[in-house]
């Protein structure tokens, strides 16, 4: 255990991506026990990237969680365990909440694979904010008729979602994507590199309308002229 | 940037301005040629944490094996930044010997 909650969260990321059975365990336990909110949501992140069937119960009872973005991220992991019975729970789960409604959450399941073009995962993922919308895997639609309480949304009932799920999104709610990789943790540091880059050099103004820079260039030309 | 650029880029990572280091080791890790991992494994012992950090991530990007073992010690660094780089690239690395360090 980490004092650093950032480290902590890392770490059960990389566990969530190594997938061994021995790590469920203590994932669990940070589950239960850990303090901090990022730590916690990315923990069931990682359960549900292990597919552990150990790890349900404890999920389902995180359902019941104060915070809505725990609620929906242990809805979202749930889905992904592809079990019948787990799927008609968590069903009647999502009817009682009223946090667990679109456009807070759509459930990935009831979204059909037509949906999952590449643009707009794409765009999915170039929005950190929309945590509560993120795709993760294709259903057909046989599989949603036959199970009770399963909604399918057309192509065209989604689009008209979106634009209030992003308005949505924008509140303090969703401040932080729950999970990322390596790759982007490393494109972020690379813009955060260009931008310090960028604010050491000044603003790269085109023209002459920055008054230091005309000044600098006019005192060049002038020792220029003198040598 | 390429392959030709590999060799002179590790010889630049013995440069003593750190700033030189820190780029170099960003650099290699972009470029991901597995001749690069011994001397990024030597860097996880530089002085400066924002090195030992990015030598970390790079090593993760490069996703050699044998780095594995050198970066279960960077995950008992005492900066909290390469702690968080060594298990970011630990699990870009995806082996099963990390378990147990990351659980502690």
């Amino acid at each position: 255990m980490d004092e650093n909650p950032g480290v902590r969260k890392v770490a059960a990321e990389a566990l969530g991506w190594v997938r061994d059975p021995r790590s469920v365990e203590p994932l669990i336990h940070a589950l239960k026990t850990d303090g901090d909110l990022y730590v916690r949501k990315t923990v069931i992140w990682a359960l549900g990237n292990l597919n552990d069937r150990r790890s349900i119960k404890p999920l389902i009872e995180s359902l019941k969680d104060e915070d809505i973005s725990i609620k929906i991220e242990a809805a979202k992991v749930l889905g992904r365990f592809n079990d019948p019975r787990l799927l008609v729970l968590l069903n009647q789960v999502l009817k009682e909440d009223v946090d667990l409604r679109p456009p807070n959450f759509i459930p990935s399941w009831c979204l059909p694979r037509e949906l999952y073009s590449e643009h707009i995962s794409e765009e999915v993922d170039s929005m950190p904010m929309r945590m509560g919308i993120k795709i993760h895997q294709g259903v057909s639609k046989e599989f949603c008729e036959s199970n009770p309480g399963c909604k399918l949304f057309t192509k065209k009932e989604f689009e008209k979602l979106w634009p209030i799920k992003i308005a949505y999104m924008d509140t303090a709610l969703f401040s932080m994507s729950p999970c990322r990789t390596h790759e982007d943790r490393l494109s972020n540091l690379k813009k955060d590199r260009t931008q310090a880059q960028s604010h050491l050099n000044g603003p790269q103004v085109k023209g002459e309308s920055d008054p230091l820079r005309r000044m600098n260039r006019v005192e060049l030309r002038r020792r220029y002229k003198r040598h | 940037m390429g392959e030709p650029a590999v060799i002179p880029l590790i010889e630049a990572l013995k440069d003593q301005n750190a700033n030189v280091r820190w780029n170099v080791a960003g650099a290699l890790g972009e470029i991901k040629d597995p001749r690069a991992v011994e001397p990024l494994i030597l860097l996880l012992n530089d002085k400066a944490w924002p090195i030992r950090s990015n030598a970390a991530y790079a090593l993760g990007n490069i996703r050699n094996k044998g780095a594995v073992v050198p970066l279960i010690e960077a995950l008992k660094d005492k900066d909290s930044f390469v702690r968080h780089a060594a298990a970011s690239a630990l699990g870009a690395l995806q082996d099963a010997r990390a378990i147990e360090p990351l659980i502690d």
